[in-house]
């Protein structure tokens, strides 16, 4: 059993209908792949260290599962880059079963009128 | 000044409770330059081991857009 933690960004202007639809579909699809879900974050908007396709915010979400399926990540990432919506993503694998829930890293939450399109 | 202080001792040694995480990018800042580059652990005082899982957090949190890969001090400051 192998425990893995993917952060990812999607990208801040699509509505909340459709970002709750994705989280649906991430959960959906580590689940066909026969992940578990241990923990799902939702870290909200914020400023990206450097822009991503033009984005300077970003809304980052943090989900950490286990499996026993190796090639879960290889497929779970080409999944997530056929998605227009996610910015980036990054996978690691994890020492130790983390411990739940992680403290979400401080936000400087960024409100909708300090954005600027 | 610097050189006449005591010897510096690893922040995460000091306190076992804080790990190295890139996911903790307000810890990271700490051990990068305004640039953005990472401060040796001569200068920083961190232990061999904790700044190898450093340069690794650090790099992981700029490949997700948490740190950036390099800062324009010249355009910040104007």
């Amino acid at each position: 059993m192998r425990y893995y933690e993917n952060l990812f960004i999607v990208n801040p202007n699509i509505e909340q209908e459709k970002f709750t639809m994705l989280i649906q579909a991430v959960k959906a699809e580590i689940g066909r792949l026969n992940g578990s879900i241990l923990n799902l974050e939702d870290w909200g908007k914020r400023r990206l260290a450097y822009p991503i396709k033009k984005n300077r915010y970003g809304s980052f979400v943090l989900v950490q599962f286990q499996s026993e399926n190796v090639g879960l990540v290889k497929e779970l990432e080409s999944w997530l880059r056929l998605n227009q919506s996610i910015l980036a993503f990054m996978t690691v694998v994890l020492d130790e079963k983390p411990n739940v829930p992680v403290v979400a890293a401080p936000a400087n939450p960024v409100t909708p009128e300090s954005v600027e399109k | 000044m610097v050189l006449l202080s005591k010897r510096k001792i690893c922040k995460f040694c000091e306190n076992p409770e804080e790990k190295v995480d890139y996911k903790n990018y307000k810890v990271l800042r700490r051990f990068v330059t305004e640039q953005g580059k990472i401060i040796p652990s001569r200068i920083t005082g961190t232990c061999a081991r904790h700044q190898r899982e450093l340069t690794k957090a650090i790099k992981r949190a700029r490949n997700i857009a948490l740190l950036p890969y390099s800062y324009d001090v010249t355009q910040s400051y104007k």
